[in-house]
């Protein structure tokens, strides 16, 4: 049989055990079958499978690694050899090797492969007192901790809405001016900051006057018509942005509360804006001015009038995304007690849930030296950069990505250094590389996860 | 003869060897476990405290706080349990925590609460190192307490008991039967192992999940009974770990009517008592609500006291839609419900008493138990309570467990593997022989995990090594048959691969799902296994019927064909109709005759919305405006009414129904209510006030009835354009129509006339001219015909929509000339027997979408050309402008 013209590369991967790699390849490539052919090789090397761990994108994945790798012992033990293992093992299992796989057979079921949640989860059991976690805490699934979330949320609301409600806080303000979408509303809100729990709104920041850039930027407008030949509907625009222009004149000069804001945000309907919207439209005046002051002069008026209109439109933009910014904040504020709500609900109720998992895990990692240098100990190198925890190959580590490169993308630009995938493309059936993760790999992937703290 | 004492473990092997003595007809033995053994040693009345008083000790240890490590987690509702766990490994492996706490501050923390627990004990009550080392204290008793000593299996013996046994080695004479374990160098006395029976070969079998796990083991076991090659008291199925098939063992079990015994007991939760619990709980935890209270109240014989003894019509007069969240809207509605009656007033006093205390929340679960559970159920209250705190109480009563009454000596045992291994029967399934869940998963104990301290000094006996010597075990001693079975997949669909103590190379029966098993276990799975059989019973029949029908081309019964002239559509087609059901009529036949032929309705939705829908905040506006203009009807007349007065009689009638609909229906929390009212009330002023604009003059009337039956006609003789039983029928068809107007305006000459429609949810048409809009648009042409009929004087007509201009009479003329012919071929067709879906079946505000095939949208283009055939000149109406 010919080899494949990246045996060589396949082969580093099953026998190159000390070193840290990186392996890249296209889907359908055999990223799963070497991954497992090399946690195979660590078996057969002697390595206990408790010392072992894979992390992949999902339980399907988990589970069909976990599988592959038990058939590869089974026909290795029974004499047969499989495809994937022949590069490694030209002559078939040395007696030391057999040994070793015996002895790994009987206590398989203690090699770590599942998603990184499971793994996590394991750390995070293991380390409950640390990460001050209940030590019987349960892991919610996707629906049952949405379901566990909007039951938190229902109540808060009810009482928020309830007996005590003030009728002046923003979700009152909101609720008197749009019965109708309230719930909706909030319950969306709610729902993203839940989704980006990491996220906090953005500060508002109501100072510059943006009120006053947009009232000066209407005025110029204003003068530059008047001192123009007149163009109908150019006229009529003006009219309608200088009722806009009072509506908003002086708006920002005082303090404002949430209700004044609610106010500002909702300025009149005006026919120069987008039905249903209170965005402005974009003037199509081209011809008009062409029909009111002849090709030339027409096409140079009309860029005069619509430069005076963009920067309205400029102006009245930011205000507005001020405006809403601010409400935004002031909303968010709110639905911190959803938030806070929710996490003494697990905490009361002794469950987590699968970002708590992530956050926790990462907490524990980066403020405990000991935990740490524990696991490090056990299963090989932790690299914390950020929640979504990078782990690094290491010689008793494998992390297997059985995912599609396009679904890692996510993953790689955490800790890989990105790589142009045509490479992979034009080798469709091949193993792009297998690179050493040599140190300064390491600082680009640091760099590119955004983060240089390592261990 | 001299006393003999036989030492077993775990209930199994305990309750089968009391059965065996008496059926052997043994004298003066004894029967009973180690800690019992040595509990009898101490003396009088020593025992080891049982699990749930060891909560309540623990508990109670946390309380006191002043931990280093455990500080910030003793509030937390899992450290109760993990502590008594922990403490329990730790006392079996007798590990010295007063020696051990110098190591590391966890250990500390777990001497502390060691410390206090023992502080707490009752006199003769001992924890388990202590109550070995006062049985040794007397050991000299045990040759006249127990005779000779037998141990008989043992699987393991926990270090905690070794050193017991060696003394009473010294006092008497020990005996070890057929040890279950390699572990035995320490043992003193004679073991005698016995002949190693010839075990059967073991067996493979795959199956698709888990629950097909339990099905096949259930007609493997069935079929052994059946053929007599075993009795059920020699069968046992098992598993590592119990959890996740009691369910599905407990469910098929009484379906097949096989007589299976839980060795380690059945879920509390699947008890009435449970049942009673866990609404009483939900009430606490959630606060009241009507379903909490009435799911609670049904479990009469576990309520004590005069709540108890309500009489089964406690609701009457209390409607179930009301919304009651609070001991207010309680009250309210209660005063409402028993106000005009004596003998009811009692029921109120009982209630809110109830209630009262009902809605203290969980902080008050203790009192809240002793005031209204008794029996049983107030048992497992307080040992839910004892085994965690009250907020964790939903989780306290998951776990609890109850006897399930059967004899093992009888029956097919379903256990847990430990209970097997001490007490192994020759024919055994072993479910679950997958990797990671036989043997399981070594988790880490989350208090003392191996960084802090080496496993083994706390874990003598690691449950991967316990399952591990159980599968030994039980193989070994299966002389009968040995199958064990695994799932391919997991309950969740993941991929699964087979343990590593199932052997490589093993053959495996791979047994499909759907497979005809030669032994069915149920009549469910009969029939399963017999589709011909099955397709007799004459709902499978009738199912089947309607599968193959709705998947072919033609038009059958099952798409809503029936007979011509069918009596039920005859009847439904007299009756009155309004714009709704002809819109039903003409666009969805199939739903014109469920809704208004059958009298299907949609059930309501949740019990408590957060919001007001588009469909009750409409009616919200039309019964105030209708309460309004009642109020101001007869005097002083709504048309004369003086705005002053208009806004008064609003008022009222806003006050009415903020109180009264809480009372009736759901609605949103207060504020939320009180701002739907508000933008309510505002749409009803404009609606109300004289539109000034309009031709002087004019009169005005809001909620204009037409064509309202004989039977329903309002008592009043209110100011009304005409009167509201006044017939309106779609000229050439014997159709009557019924309807309200929203608005209308007359001008003084009464040649002129304004229709009004307010739309309260989706957008108004903006159609510059009355039209049909393929059926949609029905109510427009339907009250400028009332208006037509009824006021035969007009020339003018305004209709809504239309705008500031009025529509051509002409106009009108042809749009009720269209409806009349759509509304005729609609007639006809439906009269041929055709209650077929039309457009407007998949549409998503059809409720009855639900009664159609899942995919409705490949069922309709299946069927299209039949129902183009069936429609005919109906589908004209459809794209009719």
């Amino acid at each position: 049989m010919t080899e494949l013209p990246d045996a060589d590369a396949r082969r580093r991967a099953l026998t190159d055990l000390d070193a840290t790699l990186l392996v890249e390849a296209a889907a359908g490539t055999g990223k799963t079958a070497l991954i497992a052919g090399r946690l195979t090789m660590l078996l057969a090397h002697g390595i206990p499978p408790s010392a072992i761990a894979a992390i992949t994108f999902t339980e399907l994945a988990a589970s069909s690694l976990t599988a592959r790798v038990h058939r590869y012992v089974d026909e290795l033990l029974a004499g047969d050899m499989p495809a994937t293992l022949r590069l490694a093992l030209p002559n078939g299992l040395s007696a030391k090797q057999h040994a070793a796989l015996t002895a790994a057979a009987s206590t398989l079921d203690e090699l770590t492969a599942s998603t990184i949640h499971a793994f996590c989860q394991r750390m995070i059991c293991s380390y409950a007192v640390e990460a001050n976690i209940d030590p019987g805490a349960q892991v919610l699934d996707a629906t049952q901790a949405r379901a566990a979330f909007d039951d938190v949320f229902d109540r808060w609301l009810r009482r928020r809405l309830g007996m005590e409600a003030d009728a002046s806080s923003p979700i009152g303000t909101l609720s008197r001016s749009d019965p109708h979408r309230l719930v909706a509303t909030l319950r969306e809100l709610a729902r993203f900051r839940l989704d980006h729990r990491q996220a906090a709104a953005l500060p508002a920041d109501l100072s510059g006057r943006p009120d006053l850039d947009f009232v000066e930027a209407v005025r110029d407008f204003q003068r530059w018509v008047a001192s123009h030949p007149p163009e109908r509907t150019t006229v009529d625009l003006v009219d309608q942005l200088d009722e806009l222009a009072s509506f908003y004149d002086g708006a920002l000069e005082h303090m404002t509360d949430f209700e004044r804001l609610w106010i500002l945000a909702h300025p009149p309907s005006l026919r120069c804006m987008r039905r249903e919207s209170t965005d402005l439209l974009t003037p199509r005046t081209k011809g008009a001015w062409e029909r009111a002051a002849g090709k030339v002069d027409g096409a140079r008026l009309h860029d005069e009038a619509m430069a005076c209109f963009e920067r309205v439109h400029a102006s009245y933009r930011t205000l507005r995304g001020r405006l809403a910014t601010a409400l935004v904040a002031a909303l968010s504020r709110e639905l911190d007690e959803v938030l806070a709500e929710y996490a003494q609900f697990k905490r009361r109720a002794a469950v987590l849930d699968f970002d708590d998992l992530l956050e926790r895990a990462g907490d524990l990692i980066r403020g405990h030296d000991a935990v740490r240098r524990a696991l490090g100990r056990a299963i090989g190198t932790f690299s914390s950069t950020s929640s979504r925890t990078p782990i690094r190959c290491r010689p008793r580590l494998c992390s297997a990505y059985a995912a599609t490169n396009r679904s890692m993308t996510g993953m790689r630009r955490a800790f890989v250094p990105v790589r142009s995938s045509s490479s992979a493309i034009r080798n469709r059936r091949s193993i792009a590389s297998v690179e050493p993760m040599s140190p300064r790999t390491r600082r680009r992937a640091a760099r590119s996860s955004g983060s240089g703290r390592r261990m | 003869m001299d006393r003999r004492t036989v030492i077993v473990e775990g209930p199994l092997a305990f309750r089968i060897r009391r059965l065996q003595a008496a059926r052997q007809h043994e004298a003066n033995i004894d029967i009973m476990t180690l800690p019992s053994l040595a509990a009898r040693l101490a003396g009088g009345f020593s025992r080891s405290p049982v699990p749930h008083e060891l909560f309540a000790y623990v508990n109670a240890a946390l309380a006191e706080g002043g931990f280093a490590d455990f500080e910030s987690l003793r509030q937390l509702p899992g450290m109760t349990r993990a502590l008594v766990k922990t403490l329990g490994t730790a006392w079996l492996s007798d590990a010295s925590l007063a020696t051990l706490a110098p190591q590391h501050a966890r250990l500390a923390d777990l001497a502390r609460v060691e410390e206090r627990i023992r502080a707490q004990l009752p006199a003769g009550v001992l924890l388990p190192p202590d109550l070995r080392s006062a049985a040794i204290a007397n050991i000299r008793h045990a040759r006249s307490l127990f005779g000779e000593i037998e141990l008989h299996r043992l699987t393991h013996i926990a270090p905690v008991w070794r050193p017991l046994i060696q003394a009473l080695a010294t006092a008497t004479r020990v005996r070890w039967l057929q040890p279950g374990t390699d572990d035995r160098g320490w043992f003193p006395g004679t073991i005698d192992v016995g002949e190693a029976p010839a075990s059967a070969p073991i067996e493979v079998a795959s199956c698709a999940d888990p629950r097909a796990e339990a099905v096949e083991a259930l007609r493997w076991a069935r079929e052994l009974i059946a053929a007599r090659r075993a009795t059920p008291d020699e069968i046992a199925i098992c598993s590592a770990s119990t959890h996740g098939w009691d369910a599905h063992v407990h469910a098929l079990a009484s379906s097949a009517n096989l007589p299976v015994h839980f060795s380690h007991g059945l879920r509390t939760l699947s008890s009435y008592d449970g049942q009673a619990c866990a609404a009483l709980a939900d009430l606490l935890l959630n606060g009241l609500s009507q379903e909490r209270v009435r799911r609670f109240l049904r479990y009469r014989r576990c309520i004590t006291g005069e709540l108890g003894t309500l009489p089964p019509t406690w609701d009457a007069g209390i409607s179930r839609e009301a919304a009651l969240f609070d001991l207010e809207q309680w009250r309210r509605a209660l005063d409402m419900a028993t106000r005009d009656n004596e003998e009811r007033t009692n029921v109120r006093a009982v209630l809110m008493t109830a209630l009262t205390a009902l809605s203290e929340g969980i902080g008050a679960a203790r009192d809240v138990g002793k005031r209204v559970l008794r029996g049983e159920a107030f048992t497992i209250w307080n040992e839910a309570l004892e085994r965690a705190p009250a907020t964790a109480l939903e989780y306290a009563l998951q776990e609890s467990r109850f006897p399930d009454g059967r004899d093992p000596g009888a029956s097919i045992v379903w256990c847990p593997a430990s209970h097997l291994a001490a007490e192994p029967r020759p024919f055994v399934w072993l479910l679950g022989m997958n990797a990671r869940s036989w043997p399981r998963r070594q988790l880490e104990n989350p208090l003392v995990p191996s960084h802090i301290l080496a496993r083994h000094v706390f874990d003598a006996d690691p449950v991967a090594e316990q399952d591990r010597r159980a599968f030994r075990l039980i193989t070994g001693a299966a002389t009968g048959a040995c199958v064990l079975s695994l799932s391919r997949r997991s309950a969740e669909g993941t991929l699964l691969s087979a343990s590593p103590l199932v052997k490589a190379g093993s053959a495996r029966r791979s047994l499909k799902r759907g497979r005809i098993p030669a032994h069915a276990v149920s009549e469910s799975d009969r029939l399963l296994a017999r589709p011909a059989e099955a397709a007799t019973t004459p709902e499978i029949a009738q199912a089947m019927t309607c599968w193959h029908a709705w998947e072919r081309p033609e038009l059958t019964a099952h798409d809503g064909q029936i007979r011509a002239d069918h009596p039920v559509i005859m009847r439904t087609l007299e009756a009155v109709q309004s714009a709704s059901s002809l819109r039903f009529l003409i666009r969805d036949p199939l739903g014109f005759a469920w809704r208004y032929g059958l009298g299907w309705r949609p059930v309501a939705e949740e019990a408590q919305p957060l919001s007001l829908d588009p469909r009750a905040y409409g009616e919200l506006v039309h019964e105030l405006l209708k309460r309004t203009v009642d109020a101001l009807e007869p005097q002083p007349g709504f048309t004369r009414a003086t705005r002053h007065e208009l806004e008064q009689a609003l008022a009222s009638a806003r006050a009415h129904i903020h109180e009264r609909w809480p009372l009736e229906r759901p609605v949103p929390p207060a504020l939320l209510w009180h701002h739907f009212l508000d933008t309510a009330e505002d749409l009803a002023l404009r609606a109300l006030t004289f539109d000034e604009t309009f031709l002087a003059g004019t009169r005005s009337w809001t909620e204009v009835a037409f064509g309202v039956p004989e039977a329903d006609a309002p008592s009043h003789a209110a100011d009304v354009p005409w009167p509201p039983t006044s017939p309106v029928v779609i000229p050439g068809t014997d159709i009557r129509l019924r309807g309200s107007i929203d608005r209308l305006e007359l001008t003084a000459a009464g040649t002129a006339v304004r229709v009004s429609d307010y739309k309260t949810g989706a957008l108004a048409s903006s159609a510059e001219r009355i039209a049909l809009g393929g059926g949609t648009e029905l109510q427009h042409v339907v009250y400028a015909l009332a208006a037509k009929q009824l006021l035969p004087e007009v020339q003018r007509m305004f209709l809504p929509g239309a705008g500031p201009t009025a529509v051509k009479l002409d106009d009108v003329d042809g749009a009720i000339a269209q409806l009349t012919t759509h509304v005729s071929t609609a007639i006809q067709s439906l009269r041929q027997g055709f209650s077929v879906p039309g457009p407007d079946t998949t549409v998503e505000w059809n409720d009855f979408r639900l009664a159609l095939p899942a995919n409705a949208t490949v069922y309709l283009a299946r069927k299209r050309r039949a129902l183009a055939a069936a429609f005919g000149t109906v589908t004209r109406a459809w794209s009719a402008p």
